[in-house]
C-alpha cells in the first residue's frame, strides 16, 4: 500500500505567554485505502490535528506530506488543488451549510470551485452525491434548517464526497446523532469506502465506533500520541497504555448484571496539565518518579503496536 | 424508609400538544411514570420521542405553544401543574431540581461559580452568606471538584465542559432536593468524565435518598445506572420495567430494536 499522508513531528502550539500544546510531536502514516481512527477526549488535540492536515491551520513546527507533496509551507492558493482530494466532514453538520442557500446550492458551490465541468454535469454530480449518501434528491431544494440532524449529517458527507476525494477526515461524524442513526451513518461510510476505495481518518472520542470502521487506531492524550495499534480486533485486550485502558474501562456496557458503578474507589481527577514529564502522570495509577521527569517516547512493543509509557 | 412510602413524584396519563405552524403536534400521549425516592428511573427514547417534553412538563417549563391537554403531575398526590408563581418558586430548585444537557448554556457566563451557587441557597434558605458559602463549597467537593475555593472565583467559560456539568449538578444538589430531573446530563461529555458523573448521581440516589428521572438515549448508560426503565417512542411509553427486565426480557419490538442498535 502506498503512503497517502505522512506527518513528521507535527506540532501546533497556541498562545504567547501561556503556551498550549494542542498537537505535540505527532508522527504517523496513513496508507491509501486504509482507515485510521484518532481517539482522544476533548482537548486532546485530535480535531486540531485534523485541521492541520486539512490545511485549515498552519503547524507551528514539523512536516507533513500528502500524495508525496510537502504541504506545511504551501500558501492557501497552492494548497487548493490538493483540497479536492483532502476533504473534512465536520462534527456540527448544520454549521457547515450556509442557512441562506439550499443544500443543493451549498454543495454546488464547492463543486464549481474545484472542478470545471459542462453545465448539466454539475447538477448530475450533486444528485449523485446525495443518492450515494442515501438521501432523497428533493433535499437539494431544502435549507439546512428544514431537515433533520441525521439528514443534515448525510448531506454533510455528500458535500465532501461530491469531489470524490482520496482522503476524508471525519471529525466526530456521528456523535451528535441517535444510536439508530449512528449505525446507519457508519454503515454508509463503510459502504462508500468499499465502493470508492477512499481513505478515512476518523476522529472520535467514542471507542465503540472504531472497530466498525477502522483498521488502525491512534490514541492521543494532551496533544501527544500515546498508543498506536495496527489492528482493531480485541482492542481492549491489546491496549497497554494506562490511558487507553482507563478509556475502555469508562465505556458503559449494556449488561446490568455486570454493573461497575458504586463499587469503585473514588478517584480525583486533576485537570491541571503537568509542566514536565508524562502528560498522563496526574491521572495515572502507575505513575512513578521517572514519569514526573521525562516524557516517555513512543516505542514499539510488538510488531505494529506502539506505546509511550515508562512502565511497560 | 416507612415514612417515604407516599413520597413519590408521579406523571399520570399525561397528554401534551404543541400548536405549530404545521398544525397540532401531539408530543406526549398518555404517559405515566413513577419516580421514587432513592431510585433512578431512566426514560429512554430517540430524539423527538417526547422525553424532554415530559421532563419540561414536570418542571412547568413548557414553551408558550405547549399545552397539557389531560393528565396530571403530582407530588405526594397533590397536583403541581397549576401552581401560583410563588408556589412554583418554592417547589422548583428546592424540592425538585433539574440539570440540563448543555451546561454552558445553563450557567450564566457573567456570574462566577460562587454567585451562581449562592443565588439559590440565599433565596430559598434565607441563609447568611457565610453559611451558604459553606454549603456551596461542600457541594462542589461532593462533585469531586478539586480546589473548590479557587473554582468559586471562576466564570463558566473558564471551565471545561465536564467541570461545568459538575458545577451545574452541584448547584442543583446544594439545595438537597428530593427529586432530580436529569435531561441527558452526560451526552455531551467524554466517557471518562461521564463515568464520574454517573458515579456521583448514583451515590446521591443511594446516600441522599434522591429520586432521579434520568433522560437519555444511551442504553449503555441505562445499564450502568438505572433501577427502572421506561422506553418512549413517538410520545408514548411502549414498555417499562426494571433494568433487568428490559435488558434480559424485552417484550416490545422497539425495545429489542434499540438494544440491537447499541454498537
Amino acid at each position: 500500500m502506498s503512503t497517502l499522508l505522512k506527518t513528521e513531528h507535527l506540532k501546533k502550539y497556541y498562545g504567547k505567554k501561556k503556551i498550549v500544546k494542542a498537537v505535540d510531536d505527532v508522527s504517523l502514516e496513513i496508507h491509501a485505502g486504509s482507515s485510521m481512527a484518532l481517539i482522544g477526549e476533548s482537548g486532546s488535540g485530535k480535531t486540531t490535528f485534523g485541521k492541520l492536515i486539512a490545511g485549515l491551520e498552519k503547524p507551528t513546527d514539523g512536516k507533513f506530506w500528502f500524495q508525496g507533496q510537502e504541504m506545511q509551507d504551501l500558501s492557501e492558493k497552492q494548497f487548493r488543488p490538493y483540497r479536492k482530494n483532502l476533504q473534512m466532514v465536520f462534527q456540527s453538520s448544520s454549521g457547515v451549510f450556509d442557512p441562506g442557500y439550499t443544500i443543493g446550492e451549498n454543495i454546488l458551490e464547492i463543486l464549481k470551485l474545484h472542478e470545471k465541468l459542462q453545465e448539466g454535469e454539475y447538477e448530475e454530480r450533486v444528485k449523485e452525491a446525495l443518492i450515494q449518501t442515501g438521501l432523497d434528491t428533493d433535499i437539494r431544494n431544502r435549507y439546512a434548517g428544514q431537515i433533520s440532524g441525521g439528514q443534515c449529517q448525510r448531506a454533510n458527507i455528500a458535500r465532501a464526497l461530491v469531489l470524490r476525494p482520496e482522503l476524508v477526515i471525519c471529525d466526530e461524524p456521528v456523535s451528535s446523532l441517535d444510536y439508530s442513526i449512528r449505525k446507519q451513518i457508519l454503515h454508509l461510510l463503510n459502504e462508500l469506502q468499499e465502493k470508492y476505495e477512499m481513505t478515512y481518518l476518523l476522529i472520535t472520542h467514542d471507542l465503540s465506533n472504531v472497530p466498525y470502521l477502522c483498521k488502525e487506531v491512534a490514541i492521543m492524550y494532551q496533544g501527544r500520541m500515546v498508543e498506536f495499534i495496527d489492528h482493531t480486533d480485541s482492542l481492549k485486550e491489546t491496549a497497554v497504555h494506562p490511558y487507553t485502558k482507563d478509556l475502555f474501562d469508562s465505556i458503559p456496557i449494556k449488561e446490568p448484571k455486570m454493573r461497575r458503578i458504586g463499587s469503585q474507589e473514588k478517584k480525583i481527577f486533576s485537570d491541571t496539565i503537568p509542566e514536565q514529564g508524562c502528560p498522563y502522570q496526574n491521572r495515572c495509577r502507575r505513575c512513578t518518579n521517572i514519569c514526573r521527569e521525562q516524557i516517555p517516547e513512543l516505542t514499539e512493543i510488538e510488531t505494529g503496536h506502539f506505546a509511550a509509557c515508562h512502565m511497560l | 424508609m416507612e415514612q417515604l412510602k407516599n413520597d413519590v413524584l408521579k406523571v399520570k396519563r399525561l397528554h401534551v400538544e404543541f400548536q405549530t405552524s404545521h398544525g397540532i403536534v401531539h408530543a406526549v400521549k398518555d404517559v405515566s411514570l413513577e419516580i421514587m425516592r432513592g431510585r433512578i428511573h431512566a426514560l429512554v427514547g430517540e430524539s423527538g420521542s417526547g422525553k424532554s417534553v415530559t421532563s419540561l412538563t414536570i418542571m412547568n417549563l413548557l414553551a408558550g405553544n405547549g399545552k397539557v391537554i389531560s393528565g396530571d403531575v403530582t407530588l405526594n398526590e397533590k397536583s403541581i401543574l397549576n401552581l401560583s408563581g410563588k408556589e412554583k418558586r418554592q417547589l422548583y430548585g428546592d424540592r425538585i431540581g433539574m440539570i440540563f444537557q448543555d451546561p454552558t448554556a445553563a450557567l450564566d457566563p457573567l456570574f462566577t461559580v460562587e454567585q451562581l451557587l449562592l443565588e439559590g441557597l440565599r433565596k430559598h434558605r434565607r441563609m447568611s452568606k457565610k453559611q451558604a458559602r459553606e454549603i456551596a463549597l461542600e457541594s462542589l467537593r461532593m462533585m469531586n471538584l478539586r480546589d473548590p475555593e479557587e473554582l468559586m472565583k471562576k466564570k463558566p467559560y473558564e471551565l471545561s465542559g465536564g467541570m461545568c456539568q459538575r458545577v451545574m449538578i452541584a448547584i442543583a444538589m446544594s439545595m438537597k432536593p428530593d427529586y432530580l430531573i436529569a435531561d441527558e446530563p452526560t451526552t455531551a461529555l467524554d466517557v471518562t468524565v461521564q463515568k464520574q458523573i454517573l458515579e456521583e448521581i448514583y451515590q446521591l440516589s443511594r446516600k441522599e435518598n434522591l429520586g432521579v428521572l434520568f433522560i437519555t438515549h444511551d442504553l449503555g448508560v441505562v445499564a450502568e445506572i438505572a433501577d427502572d426503565v421506561s422506553i418512549m417512542k413517538d410520545g408514548e411509553i411502549v414498555e417499562n420495567g426494571t433494568v433487568e427486565e428490559i435488558f434480559y426480557h424485552p417484550q416490545h419490538s422497539y425495545t429489542k430494536k434499540l438494544l440491537d442498535a447499541v454498537l
